[in-house]
């Protein structure tokens, strides 16, 4: 429903003090005609406005939140007192006295609030959670930054303003869908324009590592309901998403908007992908093992091509992602280097990338493969040589540790490469480390992997590949659980979706198979083993993420198809089975064979094929025409070769066919086939 | 658990390695477990006959064919689904055409059921190669006559160095008892066999030459020295240039995966143990069955 200005102008009844703000209505019933359709009382009413939401609902402006800035801006008073929403006051005012069956004259406004709620996104000055600073960026127009600092001080005025456009929704309910307006506990005045900001720019962002990482064919026009089920999926995890799209994907079922912000995304995605966040690194330690020297590198992020990157102090170096390997090149500058840095906090920031190093008690680094030195790592992996660096003070709970649970084979290296630090070389962890024996070096247990057997797990089972996180089964092909291993051998309860009393079953490391407790439903179930839960999806036929699981690749080599081979072409024609059903094969000597119905071959029988109504039988070399015949009646030719006709002396048989087959087919009017009947004619009349 | 589900699960994941594969199909079996694993390889070998795979053992790895839709040979005017099928698939062939589910004949030797045959009602070739380009599969007009026409003439392999004297044991095929013994010189031509890295290796020896070869195809080889008559043809439909009829394979002669292959697309189902020991396969043309036998050295004894 369109408003018009004079209506409206005539609704409020207040020509004279609007008549010179014509921009402002423009906007107010812009808003209101996009946002407030009295005609839709089923869908959730949501405000929702971003840079792109307002060129799409007007193409025609060059710019056209500049343009409602300025119109909002003409609305206030510049200064930053109370005064500041006095003409917002006075319709409002206006709009309380009248019929209120539009909404109140406070949209443009409001929509600006909810624009600087989704420019929010960690843009290296300001995190994603910084809302005045867009405001007043977004505010601000030329050297005037005073209204935009009054509205942020006065945002309460605001906020009352968001609680009369709820009330009047939830009084219009006849109308209208069910108000999405609401506030944050914590952060309760600009809880209200967050509410209406569905896709923080923040959460832009991660939906384009989202689209990055699925194959949904973008051209096709089933793909939005495709995609919400896979965000569904993807989402299940917490991937930092903002609360409000986090409730409107998980609880909106295939609503418009949401469906369209999400196509309207994946078909930007084939764009120019979108400014993302800073990417998050970590400066590693390397020792090459040919000359023991020390080196600090920085391992490759694959969404990081290049950054330039300022330390602390103020010097800048810049990073390039190399042609191969695992770090990355320094392009310019340089990183700080040398032992002493293993006792020192590192710290340098860029535009799209932030580097951090922290002091950590102990470094575990593993052979990098595609450099052959010695890379930090997070955690140790049993059964792989590892580089351990302690300090001096820990070196004797350490020897205790090796000597309990290492391989046989590491030693510890004689020379100093850090002051007042050891290094073991070659430590492979056979036996699970023993917490109890670390006792005091709490740094050593957190950093080590707890052994593999002493966790519950999902294996084998019939699992899709998807992209979209989780672990996902194809229903009927339900997971193992892999029970625990414990020395002690005792009892575990094993809960399948909260489902008590659990299964009792001993603690030995041994394979439960969930598929026996089946069917399952399609969806999410959980398996609780001894406290430990785990998640899984099950799926039915024609889901989305069976359909995504059908186009995602495996990380292993395909392997590369076969050789194509000369395809034999034998020609097959069919006829209808039925009363002297038969197939004759003319040549073009005018000869003719005829082929009688066989009957249903044993194995069909046998093996309970469908009993097809035709029948099938493969065209002997040098035919030229075929004819099917059923209850006494042949059909049309059908031709196989363009030879033409060539009639050497016919049998009787082939006679009779031809006497035949000229009744029947004089009015065909392909002329090969009329040469052919013409020469049988000839044949007929001058005999040979 | 059915054979549907896996060959679904198998369409899915498209390609991948072999040792993740088998023990994903030996958790859903129902053999006990120390028999699973052997299980879950010949379950997968036997989709591989039934053109639904591809197996390479020496590499470790596996593939999914693509969808192909093809005549069974003979008169049935009945086409064949195999490779790669997802409910989607099941679901635009099935608005193009009217598609049937068999459920194939039970085997003894393998727990889990092969998967269900799909087969397609048509009117014409041209209907048939429509109904595939719009179901997104590739057309053979008969899938059993081109790989018989293809199928090469078996020979020794690429020439290798022999079983490691200070391997494993060796062991060598006894034409007579029909089984490896071992031994302890290798003067004598023949198959041979050996255990290296946990897995069969074999070699045919040829006046003093080693050659390395497949297990099924030295043993063709091999038997078809001893006994070249061990595939017989039984006619049954007796078409003038090309009869149909029942193959049985003498049971001790393994044939090549090819070759088996061939054989089975002339039905869609894989062979079933006849009475008498042989292997039968249904429906086979004369010349898919004169094909194999030439390709492996034997004389196709047609009765």
């Amino acid at each position: 429903m369109r408003v018009s200005n004079s209506e409206y102008n005539h609704d409020v009844g207040d020509r004279e003090v609007l008549g010179s703000h014509m921009d402002y209505d423009w906007w107010q019933a812009k808003l209101s005609e996009e946002f407030f359709p009295l005609d839709q009382p089923d869908e959730p009413v949501i405000m929702f406005l971003d840079d792109d939401e307002m060129v799409r609902i007007c193409p025609d402006l060059p710019d056209p939140v500049i343009s409602l800035r300025s119109a909002v801006l003409a609305e206030l008073r510049q200064t930053d007192t109370t005064a500041i929403f006095e003409p917002l006051d006075r319709r409002m005012a206006t709009w309380r006295k009248g019929p209120q069956d539009q909404p109140p004259p406070s949209l443009p406004l409001l929509a600006i609030t909810v624009i600087a709620g989704s420019r929010m996104r960690n843009d290296g000055a300001f995190s994603s959670a910084a809302y005045y600073p867009r405001l007043l960026s977004l505010m601000t127009s030329g050297r005037n930054s005073l209204t935009a600092t009054g509205i942020q001080k006065h945002f309460d005025v605001v906020a009352d303003m968001w609680q009369t456009l709820d009330d009047w929704i939830g009084r219009n309910d006849d109308f209208l869908g069910p108000s999405t307006i609401h506030t944050h506990q914590t952060f309760n005045r600009i809880g209200y324009p967050l509410s209406q900001t569905v896709l923080k720019a923040s959460d832009r962002e991660r939906l384009s590592g989202f689209f990055d990482r699925i194959r949904v064919d973008r051209s096709s026009t089933s793909s939005p309901t495709q995609l919400l089920a896979l965000l569904r999926l993807w989402m299940d995890k917490p991937r930092g998403f903002s609360t409000t799209f986090v409730d409107l994907v998980q609880k909106g079922q295939g609503d418009p908007l949401l469906l369209a912000v999400i196509s309207k995304i994946a078909a930007e995605q084939s764009g120019p992908p979108v400014a993302k966040g800073r990417v998050r690194l970590d400066l590693r330690m390397c020792i090459d093992p040919e000359d023991w020297s020390i080196s600090w590198m920085i391992p490759v992020d694959p969404r990081l091509e290049m950054d330039e990157l300022r330390q602390d102090n103020g010097s800048l170096f810049s990073i390039r992602k190399p042609d191969y390997g695992s770090v990355y090149d320094v392009a310019s500058g340089s990183l700080p280097q040398g032992a002493p840095l293993i006792n020192k906090h590192f710290r340098a920031a860029g535009t799209r990338a932030f580097l951090t190093k922290k002091v950590r008690d102990i470094w575990i680094l593993r052979i990098d493969p595609s450099s052959g030195q010695w890379l930090s790592v997070p955690a140790a992996t049993p059964d792989e040589p590892h580089l351990l660096v302690v300090r001096d003070i820990d070196v004797a709970e350490m020897e205790e540790l090796l000597t309990k649970n290492a391989a046989s084979g590491y030693w510890k290296f004689r020379g100093k490469l850090f002051p007042g630090w050891n290094v073991y070389v070659d430590v492979s962890w056979v036996e699970p480390i023993d917490l109890s024996t670390a006792g005091a070096f709490n740094s050593l247990g957190q950093l080590l992997k707890a052994p593999p057997n002493s966790r519950p797990k999902l294996v084998n089972g019939l699992q899709l590949r998807t992209d979209v996180g989780g672990l996902h089964y194809l229903q009927g092909g339900e997971p193992d659980v892999q029970l625990p291993e414990d020395s002690s051998n005792e009892s575990v309860d094993v809960v399948l979706d909260k489902r008590l009393p659990g299964t009792r079953l001993k603690a030995n490391g041994s394979l439960f198979p969930l598929r026996v407790a089946g069917p399952f439903t399609e969806g999410k179930h959980t398996v609780s083993v001894a406290g430990v839960t785990l998640d899984f999806f099950v799926h039915t036929s024609g889901s989305a993420a069976q359909w995504e699981a059908a186009r995602t690749e495996g990380a292993d080599d395909a392997v590369p198809p076969g050789p194509v081979r000369e395809a034999e072409t034998p020609e097959y024609v069919l006829c209808r089975r039925g009363r002297n059903a038969a197939v004759w094969f003319v040549s073009p000597s005018g000869l003719v064979r005829r082929r009688s119905e066989p009957p249903v071959p044993l194995f069909i029988t046998r093996l309970g094929f469908p009993q097809s109504y035709q029948w099938k039988v493969s065209v002997p070399r040098g035919t030229a025409w075929v004819l099917t015949e059923r209850a006494g009646k042949l059909s049309q030719p059908q031709q196989i070769s363009g030879d033409p006709p060539n009639f050497g002396s016919l049998d009787g048989h082939s006679q009779e066919f031809w006497r035949r087959v000229a009744r029947e087919t004089i009015n065909n009017k392909n002329r090969l086939w009329r040469s052919y009947l013409s020469q049988s004619m000839e044949d007929s009349i001058y005999g040979r | 658990m059915d054979g549907d589900l896996v060959l679904e699960w198998l369409s899915f994941r498209g390609h991948g390695r072999l040792s993740d594969v088998a023990s994903s199909v030996a958790a859903v079996m129902d053999s006990p477990p120390r028999t699973r694993a052997y299980a879950a390889r010949a379950y997968l070998r036997r989709l591989e006959v039934l053109g639904h795979l591809d197996l390479q053992w020496s590499e470790g790895k596996w593939r999914i064919r693509p969808t192909v839709l093809t005549q069974l040979p003979g008169s049935s005017a009945i086409a064949l689904v195999i490779g790669k099928r997802t409910a989607e698939l099941e679901g635009r062939l099935e608005s193009e055409a009217v598609l049937h589910r068999v459920v194939p004949p039970t085997s003894r030797t393998v727990s889990l059921g092969d998967p269900g045959i799909l087969l397609l009602e048509y009117d014409s070739e041209a209907e048939l190669s429509d109904v595939a380009t719009n179901a997104g599969a590739k057309f053979i007009p008969c899938a059993a006559l081109d790989l018989a026409a293809n199928l090469p003439l078996l020979a020794l392999g690429a020439r290798a160095a022999g079983p490691n004297t200070y391997g494993s044991a060796v062991e060598m095929f006894n034409v007579l008892e029909r089984e490896f013994t071992q031994v302890e010189t290798f003067r004598r031509d023949g198959l041979f066999k050996q255990k290296v890295n946990g897995r069969w290796q074999y070699w045919l020896l040829r006046s003093g030459r080693w050659s390395s070869i497949g297990y099924a195809e030295g043993m063709c080889l091999t038997m078809s020295e001893v006994d070249s008559r061990c595939l017989q043809l039984k006619i049954f439909e007796d078409v003038d240039e090309d009869p149909i009829g029942t193959l049985h394979v003498n049971g001790a002669l393994p044939l090549p995966v090819q070759h088996q292959r061939a054989l089975a697309l002339c039905s869609g189902v894989n062979a079933v143990k006849a009475p008498d020991g042989t292997w039968a396969y249904d429906n086979v043309p004369n010349s898919v069955a004169l094909a194999v036998a030439r390709s492996i050295h034997q004389h196709l004894q047609v009765r």
